[in-house]
């Protein structure tokens, strides 16, 4: 009986985080889709330092900073 | 045969010629290698030639300079707030970034050093169509002018100015997140003479004007 409830709350924290894990890639403004929000959020965070989740996500060429070559990056990744 | 081989050259040859005219070429206007002293300013223009090429989402071209002998000032560098817009809908023009200064332009007008580094000021624009991007083409526009101070304390020796493609956060976006390259033209330095150089200078051509003075008044 334990085991199963386990079993349960373990598919439970699964099913809970499964859909931040799948909006994180290219989720820039950290609010769990990835749509034209994310694109307007990185060209307005341009030449800033990825700071927080959400931006470091979207720091494409992972040189620690937001730049328009990200944004093109996420334009390219959104397209495929 | 030969016929065939010719017609087929002559085929990859236009075929050639036609892709070239479509690259962007961007001008660095200003750095003619001038000697420039310690306190002086320099400016600088970068143009934009699109060479009939459409289609631009993202533009970020950087301006790199020699910050031992230079320092960039935001201040007085101004950018054009908007370029290629054509007719009812503007077609995709390009508007600044705000990081130089935006659309419509606010202070400061100049774009400002890229986050992290000391020598590298990026010149932003982004379309308002990021979709499809820019409709219109132009030659010789304006894009920004960067003005630089020479530092009191430059060392005597060339500060090199140039334009890049290929530095952090640079390119030129197209539609789908596809990219493109540009000729770049104009890269070269100003001098920056010792300063005990310049300051004989300056008196040697003070006791020439005197000298030449008193012989006018002996005369």
């Amino acid at each position: 009986m334990f085991r199963t409830t386990l079993i349960l709350l373990g598919i439970l924290a699964l099913l809970a985080s499964a859909p931040a894990a799948l909006a994180a890639a290219g989720d820039c403004n950290g609010d769990g889709s990835v749509d034209q929000a994310d694109l307007d959020a990185l060209v307005a965070a341009n030449n800033t330092v990825a700071t927080g989740t959400s931006m470091a996500n979207c720091d494409y060429d992972g040189d620690g900073a937001i730049s328009l070559a990200d944004a093109n990056q996420h334009i390219a990744e959104s397209n495929q | 045969m030969r016929m065939f081989i010719v017609n087929l050259l002559a085929a990859a040859l236009l075929a050639f010629s036609a892709s070239s005219a479509g690259a962007i070429a961007l001008d660095l206007g200003g750095v003619n290698e001038q000697v420039v002293n310690q306190g002086d300013q320099v400016s600088v223009t970068v143009t934009l030639d699109t060479e009939a090429t459409t289609g631009i989402t993202l533009m970020s071209i950087g301006v790199l300079f020699d910050d031992s002998r230079l320092s960039y000032n935001q201040d007085l560098s101004t950018t054009t707030s908007y370029v290629l817009y054509g007719g009812k809908g503007g077609g995709g023009y390009l508007k600044a970034s705000d990081t130089c200064g935006g659309y419509p332009q606010s202070e400061p007008q100049g774009c400002t050093v890229r986050v992290g580094t000391t020598n590298q000021v990026n010149v932003d624009y982004v379309s308002v169509d990021l979709n499809d991007g820019t409709a219109n083409t132009g030659a010789g526009i304006l894009l920004v002018t960067l003005v630089f101070d020479v530092l009191a304390e430059a060392p005597n020796g060339n500060a090199d100015i140039s334009l890049s493609q290929t530095s952090p956060g640079n390119v030129i976006g197209q539609p789908g997140g596809g990219s493109t390259t540009a000729t770049l033209t104009g890269n070269g330095f100003v001098s920056v003479p010792e300063p005990g150089v310049a300051g004989l200078s300056l008196a040697a051509l003070l006791t020439v004007g005197g000298l030449r003075a008193r012989s006018r008044q002996r005369s």
